[in-house]
């Protein structure tokens, strides 16, 4: 556990480097263009904010991003499954799909594109690819890791395949599993906000992309800090989410 | 052991990193010639494009001691960021209103000619059986144009408010994207520039639906610009001066010479040449005229309504601007 | 040998289902013709760019950038890390947030290094590099920290310098993480430059791409981007393979 003094620390230091920049920027060290202050950030966010602006786009990137996470449970977890069920299978994919995580899935977007046309489709299409290879992988290795001890004993108890499923190999499985779905929404959000910012979708990424291209310092640096913030927020719920289904 | 192996692969990046350096970095020494660091978007368009390339062939560029380097972008802001950063010196063929929203924002930018003043070459295609014929049916639709603040944005803005129709305009990319936009009814019409597709309107595949030409409004308004660095322009000026005469002369000898342009504009391009002659008739001589600057006025008040800028340049500011003749 | 090829049958077979559904697709009338170009397109795109030497240059640009922002990422990474690991209060109050910044994406940091850097190679190289940081200093960070704390108490009462114990104690058990990280890093700074590329570029792999894009060259996209693949597939191949022998030597 992390005491109060670090926690501070950390934030103290945090403060100390923004308020470095605010000091560059009103001493006009720094040209404005390049650089903005961060108070002037806040006010330009408090505006977007209140012009429901704000939420709006990070509305999008978040819908964007459960669709396409949704997409990737519901068909990952069974796929896993499956591959769990039928060796033959699970070998033979295990590799490919461990060859494509580790490659740059990002560099496919024209494809998508492409196909989808440049709008919201495209963009939970990629969320989606990037997101259900790792929830298969763990899915599968977390099966596979489950001591066939406990399968036993649920035949011996003459437990139906569904009862099997549901009170033996999903509570035993669960830790990898949840481990899978975290990455997974973890490269999702990745790919949705890389996808905003490189093709002006729609989004917080946008945002960003936007403040570059107009000229606008305030409106660029919202959308990379809204991007960095929205990002970190949600490994910090995923965290807690996984402590919390752990410990009940 | 261990330690070595380690300290070897540091050398090895360490190395590569030095040989790339150097491979990228040997200096260009051409004696008299002086690099100009050109940004050109969207390469192969006629307007953008061909008045650089042809002055780089017919050797007003070298007359004028000029070697060019060029750097391609996809057009708009991005042109003027390029810019802006130093990584070009001048810019080419960008909205005018993305010039003055730079400036306004303290970016050292001074525009240096008109680039194309009006707009008699885009058009707004549909598919051919789609029963849309002019653009008062496209009332209640969608319609493409290509980025925001652009001038087919612009431009289509004008349209509906001109012919009063109510429709929603949508961001489709570049000439292609509109086209894969409106064949996949993603869109009802799209934006496209010749002399794109014009081949595909002769098959019957699609219809001009509309034409900027038609707007009376902006007839005469200098809708994109050339622009330089102001800091290179300080320093450079004479340059600047010669690389505009070269572009002169080379319109002056692309509209004397229509034969010769549609060959080199067919090559660019990589398309036949039937399809660079037809191209060549949408862009008249007096469109890409280098002067005068017109209609700024225009373009302030466009940046006004996007919210680009938010209050509108002085005489002074303007003045400080607009370096051209 | 049976079961070590069912696998592979299986691999094959799915590539090859894949490729056949691909054609399917594109002959029917189903997306919009152009989009899904037949494979055989595809490959003699691919094979005219390797074969004039067009991707080449190309290629070159984009590991240039890589390698320089790798350079830069392997550097500050170990530095930090090192510092990070040896020391368990700094590492109390950085490391989570290091980790949280890990997976954010770079590429919305990109304009600040278009401006900062410019439109050329160096914005590319800081793409790089900022992608590749974070795989070697998490991983220097926990070798560093998992150097076992006797060797380094045995080293200290032999009379040790700072130096030597850094390189007999830390450097040996801490070579196998840092190359884990490296490899990985490797493989992400190659990325982060190709994705600046692709926004704001005159060369490179990205380049070659956007353009093939921007003009309907759809085959020639496909191409670019098989290629590409390809050639970020090998070298992760390539570490992973040293990454083997490193172990074998670890041993």
């Amino acid at each position: 556990m992390e005491t109060w003094r670090e926690k501070t620390l950390r934030w103290g230091f945090f403060a100390l480097v923004v308020g470095a920049i605010e000091v560059v920027v009103r001493l006009n060290l720094v040209d404005r263009i390049f650089l903005t202050s961060p108070s002037l950030i806040a006010v330009a966010a408090w505006e977007r904010l209140l012009s429901g602006d704000l939420i709006g786009l990070l509305m999008t990137t978040v819908y964007e991003a459960a669709i396409a996470f949704g997409i990737a449970v519901i068909v990952g977890l069974p796929a896993g499954f499956l591959l769990w069920k039928y060796p033959l299978f699970g070998r033979a994919y295990d590799e490919l799909l461990g060859a494509l995580f580790a490659s740059p899935l990002i560099l496919l977007y024209p494809i998508f594109l492409v196909i989808f046309g440049r709008g919201i489709s495209a963009v939970i299409a990629m969320g989606c690819i990037s997101g259900i290879i790792p929830i298969v992988l763990n899915t599968h290795q977390a099966l596979r890791d489950v001591n066939q001890t406990y399968i036993k004993v649920g035949k011996s108890m003459r437990l139906t395949n569904g009862q099997t499923i549901t009170y033996i190999l999903f509570p035993a499985a669960w830790p990898i599993i949840m481990g899978g779905l975290k990455l997974g929404l973890t490269y999702t959000l990745i790919s949705i906000i890389a996808l905003e910012f490189l093709v002006e979708i729609g989004g917080i990424g946008t945002l960003a992309s936007k403040g570059y291209y107009w000229f606008n310092t305030e409106e660029l640096y919202l959308g990379v800090v809204g991007a960095i913030f929205l990002s970190m927020i949600f490994i910090y719920l995923l965290g807690k989410a996984e402590s919390r289904l752990f410990s009940s | 052991m261990k330690n070595e192996k380690y300290r070897c692969r540091l050398f090895i990046y360490f190395l590569t990193s030095v040989m790339g350096l150097l491979f990228f970095t040997v200096p260009d020494s051409h004696g008299q010639l002086q690099t100009l660091k050109l940004a050109i978007p969207q390469k192969g368009l006629f307007d953008t494009t061909m008045p650089t390339l042809m002055a780089d062939k017919m050797g007003f560029l070298k007359e004028a001691g000029i070697k060019p380097e060029i750097f391609w972008t996809s057009g708009g802001a991005e042109t003027v960021r390029v810019v802006t950063v130093g990584s070009a010196d001048i810019g080419i063929s960008t909205g005018t209103e993305s010039l003055v929203t730079a400036f306004m924002k303290g970016s050292p930018v001074r525009i240096i000619s008109a680039q194309m003043t009006g707009s008699p070459e885009l058009f707004w295609i549909v598919r051919a059986d789609s029963p849309y014929r002019t653009i008062k049916d496209l009332d209640g639709k969608s319609i493409g144009f290509s980025r925001p603040g652009s001038s087919t944005h612009m431009i289509l803005q004008l349209a509906v408010d001109h012919y009063k129709i109510k429709a929603k305009l949508v961001p489709v990319g570049g000439v292609p994207d509109s086209f894969t936009a409106v064949m996949t009814k993603q869109v009802d019409a799209g934006w496209s520039s010749p002399p794109s597709f014009l081949d595909r309107i002769d098959k019957g595949e699609i219809r001009i639906v509309f034409k900027a030409a038609d707007l009376e409004s902006i007839k005469d308004v200098t809708l994109r610009v050339n622009f330089v660095n102001a800091s290179f322009y300080e320093k450079n000026a004479k340059l600047v001066k010669s690389y505009l005469n070269a572009l002169k002369k080379a319109i002056d000898y692309m509209y004397q010479n229509p034969k010769e342009t549609a060959a080199l504009f067919a090559e660019i391009n990589k398309f036949p040449l039937s399809v660079a002659e037809a191209g060549l008739k949408f862009f008249p001589k007096e469109s890409v005229a280098l002067t005068p600057v017109s209609r700024v006025d225009f373009s302030v008040d466009l940046a006004l309504k996007l919210q680009m800028i938010t209050k509108a340049p002085t005489e002074e500011e303007l003045k400080k601007l607009i370096v051209a003749e | 040998m049976n079961r070590m090829t069912r696998p592979l049958l299986v691999q094959i077979g799915t590539v090859l289902f894949f490729m056949l559904i691909w054609e399917v697709i594109g002959k029917s009338k189903l997306l919009f013709e152009g989009i899904v170009p037949s494979i055989f397109e595809i490959m003699k795109a691919a094979w005219i760019q390797v074969s004039t030497g067009f991707i080449f240059p190309h290629l070159l640009v984009t590991v240039y950038e890589a390698s320089a922002g790798f350079a830069f990422a392997l550097f500050f990474g170990v530095t930090v890390g090192l510092l990070l690991g040896a020391d368990p209060f700094l590492r109390k109050i950085f490391e989570p947030p290091i980790l949280y910044f890990a997976a954010t994406p770079k590429i919305i940091l990109y304009p600040i290094f278009l401006m900062i850097f410019g439109a050329k190679f160096e914005s590319k190289m800081a793409m790089a590099a900022v992608s590749g940081f974070f795989p070697i200093v998490i991983n220097t960070a926990i070798a560093a920290a998992n150097v076992n704390r006797i060797f380094i108490k045995v080293a200290k009462s032999v009379g040790a310098s700072n130096f030597q114990t850094f390189t007999r104690v830390y450097m040996p058990s801490m070579l196998l993480p840092i190359f884990t990280g490296m490899r990985l890093g490797i493989g992400v700074s190659l990325v982060g430059a190709i994705l600046g590329e692709l926004k704001v570029s005159n060369a490179g792999l990205g380049f070659i791409i956007i353009q093939a894009f921007n003009y309907f060259r759809i085959p020639e996209m496909y191409a670019s981007i098989l290629l590409t693949f390809c050639f970020a597939a090998m070298v992760n191949l390539l570490m992973t393979l040293v990454l083997v022998r490193m172990r074998r030597f670890a041993q």
